[in-house]
């Protein structure tokens, strides 16, 4: 296997096999005195734990549940990882789990995309590999295909090369999958830049009256802001609003003739260095789930929050 | 008139006001600058053709302007002189004058300086709006430390309204009876060392604020923003401020953001300016 990131596939059958396929590319690791991160569950966690004994003490974990709440918030969490290992000649490892059966099939698109823009994201930086369990018996085989066709390697014991892999320019692509269309009881506006203070407020009294607290109906109102500046500087001048609940969630989607064409758009840290991208960072820290989508006519940035 | 407008004007004032028509603005300039004979201050009028004004606005009112001229008590220059000369506007130059002024009046015994002026014209000047804004600010920290009182009146018909939104944001009051024009955010001086931001701030105003914080530092020892008051920034404005938060920390002893609300705090920290910059961030509520 060449230098460079390599992202693994493991494709396991129930917890004692993920805690076997995970525990010996961990003990790899440390046994080459590499730093390791994991990130799972709290129950996967604790077996991992289990399964570890004092070396565990070694070993760094993370909840899935929390930080990876919202998939795209997982790359950032990894490259905060590996900037953190700059200059140090200790190699890196990590074990990411961001696919269960219990993510909703939205959040499945997106953990997806997610797991095909972590080959963008690290392919030209340091050396480091990260392995991501999926299980066969729990998900259903379209999940287990898209797996394979976003890892360029799979773990069986060792590295091999997957030959099922899309390649990078594939994972770069504009993401256009359809989004499911919005009820028709959808509350549509048109954005004015002149009337932002408006439109904030028609979100958080919305959010409010589908039961979100005052401080997650600001957050949406904040977030929805600033889908609408991107909208007015960088989408034609121009945006319509639609607003609906969804059980739990408040769903908000901004439509514009804009195309967001930086796949990793919104999961790249904005600094004092930049310019922009600072609106998807915030929506994506803010919301639950957030669906990026660039068509050939337009595009589409659709923010889900949930009751608590 | 009425009673807005007639109100006391403290020593240090810096005041702004969009006056709606010749008459208003005769009425408001003569009680301001009567206040100021009161308070033992040298007045100063700035306006276009000083001499006209002098007799419309101050001696049809009652003032003894001749007298005034003679006892050194009243100063009068035009628009473009104290502005504009040579066409082109300076502030520093602006200021120092001013400055030199106060000087002048506190050495020949009085209690400070007064000025009404009448600023129409620079208001209208192409490619001042910042720059003037800017100054307008600095006027506001400097009225502050100084014996220095200022009507800043500007002919609402004649100046272009986002102009005069920001020239109103900048000051710490502003007269209008209720029709002042309606800046979303505001940028005064709190005292010599503390600015308050107040309002809402996006990227509509977010590098125009950048500019003003910018322009000001030099006038400061160190900068206490106060943001107590903002009741809404986006991540434009955050980012502004940021970038021009960190131009004052290279040049100031300290920089610290004052009453930051809980969700300040957050989107400060998300965005990751609470580490890229050596900005003191305090909470609202802590001392």
């Amino acid at each position: 296997m060449t230098a460079g990131f390599r992202h693994e596939a493991l494709l396991y059958e129930g917890n004692e096999a993920f805690v076997r396929g995970t525990g010996s590319f961990v003990r790899e690791g440390l046994d080459a005195d590499e730093t390791v991160l994991v990130v799972v569950d709290r129950a996967k966690i604790e077996m991992l734990r289990d399964h570890l004994g004092d070396d565990a003490r070694h070993v760094s974990f993370e909840d899935m549940s929390a930080v990876g709440r919202n998939p795209a918030r997982i790359i950032p969490l990894w490259r905060r990882f590996v900037a953190a290992q700059a200059g140090s000649r200790k190699g890196l490892r990590g074990v990411g789990e961001p696919i269960d059966a219990r993510r909703s099939p939205d959040a499945l698109v997106e953990c997806e995309r997610h797991e095909s823009l972590l080959n963008v994201a690290f392919h030209d930086g340091p050396s480091w590999s990260l392995l991501c369990p999926y299980d066969t018996r729990s998900l259903p085989a379209s999940v287990i295909e898209e797996a394979l066709r976003n890892h360029p390697c799979t773990r069986n014991g060792r590295p091999e090369v997957n030959p099922a892999f899309r390649g990078l320019e594939s994972c770069a692509a504009p993401f256009d999958i359809p989004l499911a269309e919005p009820p028709p009881s959808a509350t549509r506006f048109v954005v004015d830049r002149d009337r932002l203070a408006e439109l904030r407020a028609e979100v958080a009294r919305h959010a409010e009256a589908h039961g979100l607290g005052g401080r997650e109906a600001d957050d949406l109102a904040l977030v929805v802001h600033e889908l609408a500046t991107n909208s007015i500087r960088h989408g034609g001048g121009a945006g319509e609003l639609l607003l609906w609940s969804d059980g739990p969630r408040v769903v908000a989607e901004m439509r514009d003739r804009g195309r967001i064409v930086d796949p990793l758009a919104g999961r790249v840290q904005p600094g004092l260095e930049t310019t922009g991208g600072y609106g998807l960072w915030l929506a994506n820290h803010l919301c639950d789930l957030v669906q990026i989508r660039a068509y050939r006519d337009g595009g589409a940035v659709r923010v889900h929050l949930a009751r608590d | 008139m009425t009673k807005t407008t007639r109100c006391a004007h403290a020593a240090g004032d810096h005041v702004c006001w969009a006056y709606p028509d010749e008459e208003s603005r005769r009425e408001v300039f003569a009680d301001f600058l009567r206040t100021g004979l009161a308070a033992q201050q040298r007045l100063v009028l700035i306006a276009p053709d000083p001499e006209r004004r002098l007799e419309s606005d101050l001696a049809s009112a009652g003032l003894p302007v001749r007298k005034l001229l003679r006892d050194g008590r009243l100063v009068a220059f035009s628009t473009e002189d104290a502005y504009l000369p040579d066409g082109t506007f300076d502030a520093d130059a602006r200021l120092a004058a001013y400055c030199a002024l106060i000087e002048g009046a506190l050495a020949d015994g009085f209690s400070g300086v007064r000025v009404a002026a009448d600023a129409t014209a620079v208001l209208a000047e192409p490619g001042l709006d910042t720059a003037w804004s800017s100054y307008e600010l600095r006027a506001d920290l400097l009225a502050t430390r100084l014996p220095f009182s200022a009507l800043c009146a500007y002919d609402r018909h004649a100046c272009a309204a986002d102009r005069l939104e920001l020239v109103h944001a900048v000051h710490s009051r502003s007269l209008g009876n209720g029709h002042a024009p309606g800046s979303p955010f505001r940028l005064h001086a709190l005292d010599h060392e503390r600015l308050l931001l107040a309002g809402e701030l996006d990227f509509r105003h977010a590098e125009v604020l950048r500019s003003l914080l910018t322009a000001s530092a030099p006038d400061l020892p160190r900068l206490r923003l106060d943001v107590s008051r903002l009741s809404f920034v986006d991540a434009a404005g955050m980012s502004a401020l940021a970038k021009a938060l960190t131009h004052a920390c290279e040049r100031l002893s300290s920089v610290s953001i004052e009453g930051a609300s809980e969700r300040f705090c957050r989107i400060w920290s998300l965005l990751g300016f609470d580490t890229a910059i050596e900005v003191e961030l305090v909470a609202e509520g802590a001392s």
